[in-house]
């Protein structure tokens, strides 16, 4: 397969690089793709609200003379709006305006984009926001759009010269049609051509058979596979069927989803409409919740997300940039981020409560450790709060109890994605180019999703390695200690930071423990005295010596300061000093 | 001198032919901007008033502004009626400067939106308390 993807490869970027060539001058489309970095908006009341910056990304490319294209939008509105747009170049910048109609809301936006970024503002006629000011972020590249036409310049007679440049125009256009259509697929979400060199029908075959063996695996096993009439299918195949009638895959016979009964809280999605739940997921999730993993799992297979994995990554590691462990970890956060906005989409059309995506996330336990490598999965909590974001949104689309009527519809275009494929140019006509350009354009966005994704991760990873160390070093130390002691384990200031204290006093005499660079540190301490203070100890440890003052607290707490030699009384102070029995 | 102003032209349309082109009188109410940083940023107060008379199918036609370079927007902007309000777009060219301005319009309110494209502001909204004079 990796020799077929590699021949394909190498006819395409002949064909293109032969192409482009051969009939320059070229136009240039400019494409931006621009991040959210946030703004302020203002109600009818004076009143400003700060709109934060987000992950929402939008593609756009200048179509002559006046129009951008969006290639993504995050919504069915911002859609919308740039549909609607219509744009001026002055320089290097674009001017753009529209007076939208949207209902009854009426609303003037204008936008000036420049090659960084751009700032866009609304006026609404009506309403509680009264105007918006927004920041975006924007990246611009110029992709090549061929001319066939360009190029006219031997002394053939026009004609002539017009049928072999035709001719020439169509043998590559051909040639880079046959080569588009195998390296990839029209995603049947979002209606771009992707890198993906199994169709839907190869896709469902290699789901399927990797379904089987993980059944045959389970019954080898004597683990319980459910069939119909029992309980555990039952329940899981009457809320598949709705799902899958609010999905991509409602004119699909061949969805299969099989019941397994094991531990592990967890739904697997195999490509191709093949996917299976374990009783350990049941046995956590209500039916909504468990609509909603059921939903995700489906938006798996719609988007093909593992047969793009495997062309993407397989595709970089063919031009010799073999992508590091991360970056394919990234990759499939961002492809798992995106089938929850499209399964959140399905629950919500199957009439199951779409913020069940949501719940679902926020009973989940976390902490420090989850975030501490670079993961396939977003994190709970981060999870939980986008899910409860987007099922906002779709709740518009949920009818409870019932698949919306309306499914076919809002599918093709909805508040959270939208499909924006149009009828495909023949090869000659320039279908091979443009497929070409569309698959790149796509693999581009899709890199540089996974980059951003990697390098927040690793920052994130970064800092949540320094909670845990600075936890492990609050953490007192394992002491075995004897018989007859009073124990108390809580946290001092030694060497300037705050380590893990464990100490014990029996007769007057005491010994304490603390972190410090890794390892238990030992000292000493000896009851010298009490005044109104408190308890006045002498302590020596291996760096020192000084005096200690602890009162016994209601709690029965010890807690104080400590104290370092320095030629004063009491000394000067290193920090707290705390013990809880 | 506001009165002055208002009185004068008013008289003057009263006398001239019979002319049904609504008229606003606009004074400034409030405004704020954003920095090139997105930050929320306070822009001056303004004082004088504007007097604009609507002249179809899409302009308007400045009576009075508070400035030149007001009066230059004003005079650029093309405006859409949607039932009793105005739509208004332009984007003014000011030599090296250059700005796009937006603006909504109704009987008692302006809010009026620019995008510099240079400088420290980025955007900025001012709104206006209008009255329709005529």
């Amino acid at each position: 397969m990796t020799k077929r993807i590699c021949s394909f490869w190498v006819i395409a970027k002949l064909a293109a690089v032969m192409l482009l060539a051969s009939i320059l001058p070229a136009q240039t489309s400019p494409i931006w793709e621009c991040t959210s970095g946030g703004g302020w908006s203002m109600k009818s009341d004076g009143s400003m609200t700060e709109i934060p910056a987000s992950e929402d990304t939008v593609i756009l490319e200048f179509q002559s003379p006046n129009k951008m294209r969006p290639l993504k939008a995050s919504s069915a509105f911002e859609q919308k709006i740039y549909d609607e747009m219509t744009w001026e170049q002055v320089g290097n910048k674009f001017y753009g305006q529209a007076l939208i109609r949207d209902g009854s809301n009426i609303f003037t936006v204008s936008e000036v984009l420049s090659e960084t970024g751009s700032v866009m503002t609304m006026i609404f006629r009506d309403g509680d926001v009264r105007t918006a000011i927004g920041r975006n972020v924007c990246k611009k590249t110029l992709s090549a759009v061929a001319n066939p036409n360009a190029g006219n310049q031997t002394a053939a007679t026009p004609v002539d010269q017009k049928k072999k440049d035709k001719s020439f125009w169509c043998k590559a256009d051909e040639l880079l049609k046959v080569g588009v259509d195998a390296i990839s697929e029209t995603d049947m979400v979002t209606g771009i051509r992707t890198l993906n060199v199994k169709d839907q029908k190869s896709a469902a075959k290699r789901g399927n058979q990797m379904l089987d063996a993980l059944v045959n695996h389970a019954k080898a096993n004597n683990v319980r596979v459910f069939s119909p009439g029992e309980a555990n299918y039952e329940r899981v195949k009457s809320i598949s069927d709705r799902i899958i009638q609010g999905s991509h895959y409602r004119k699909n016979a061949n969805v299969r989803i099989e019941v397994i009964d094991f531990e592990d809280v967890q739904a697997l999605a195999f490509g191709g409409g093949n996917s299976v739940v374990f009783t350990g997921l049941m046995s956590v999730a209500n039916d909504d919740e468990l609509a909603y993993v059921i939903g995700h799992e489906i938006a798996h297979n719609s988007a093909a997300h593992g047969e793009e994995k495997e062309a993407f990554t397989g595709f970089k590691d063919l031009v010799g940039k073999k992508p590091p462990e991360n970056f394919r970890t990234a990759f499939t956060n961002v492809a798992e981020q995106e089938a929850d906005k499209i399964g959140i989409i399905y629950t919500a059309l199957a009439g199951f409560d779409p913020c069940a995506s949501a719940t679902f996330w926020e009973k989940q336990k976390s902490s420090a450790y989850d975030y501490a490598f670079v993961r396939s999965h977003p994190a709970h909590p981060r999870r939980a709060a986008t899910n409860r974001q987007w099922c906002s949104v779709a709740k518009q689309y949920w009818m409870p109890g019932q698949v919306n009527p309306n499914a076919e519809k809002i599918l093709k275009c909805n508040a959270l994605f939208c499909n924006v494929s149009r009828e495909e140019l023949k090869a000659c006509e320039g279908g091979g180019v443009l497929g070409v350009l569309e698959v790149l354009a796509d693999s581009y966005v899709k890199n540089q999703e996974a980059k951003k994704e990697q390098k927040r991760q690793e920052k994130q990873a970064a800092e949540a390695r320094k909670v845990i160390a600075r936890q492990q070093q609050e953490m007192p130390p394992e002491v075995n200690w004897g018989q007859g002691w009073n124990i108390y384990k809580g946290t001092v200031v030694r060497h300037g930071v705050k380590a893990g204290l464990n100490f014990a006093i029996a007769n007057g005499k005491g010994q304490f423990f603390y972190n410090h660079n890794g390892q238990a540190q030992q000292g000493i301490l000896e009851f010298a005295g009490q005044n109104q203070s408190g308890y006045w100890f002498s302590w020596r440890d291996n760096f020192g010596a000084g005096q200690l003052v602890l009162q016994e607290y209601t709690d029965g707490s010890l807690r104080g300061q400590m104290f370092i030699n320095d030629g004063t009384n009491p000394g000067k102070l290193l920090g707290d000093w705390i013990g809880l029995r | 001198m506001k009165l002055v102003w208002m009185a004068a032209v008013v008289g003057a349309l009263s006398l001239s032919s019979a002319n049904s082109a609504p008229i606003w009188d606009c004074s400034f109410a409030s405004g704020w901007g954003i920095d090139r940083n997105g930050a929320k940023t306070p822009i001056p107060s303004e004082k004088d008033f504007s007097l604009r008379e609507f002249s179809p199918p899409d302009k308007m036609l400045v009576l009075h502004a508070p400035g030149e370079l007001d009066k230059k927007v004003f005079d650029i902007l093309r405006y859409e009626q949607v039932g009793s309000t105005y739509f208004g777009h332009g984007i003014i060219k000011d030599g090296a400067f250059k700005m796009t301005v937006s603006e909504v319009l109704n009987d008692n309110e302006s809010v009026l939106t620019v995008i510099f494209e240079a400088g420290p502001q980025a955007a900025m909204v001012k709104t206006s308390n209008c009255e329709r004079v005529q």
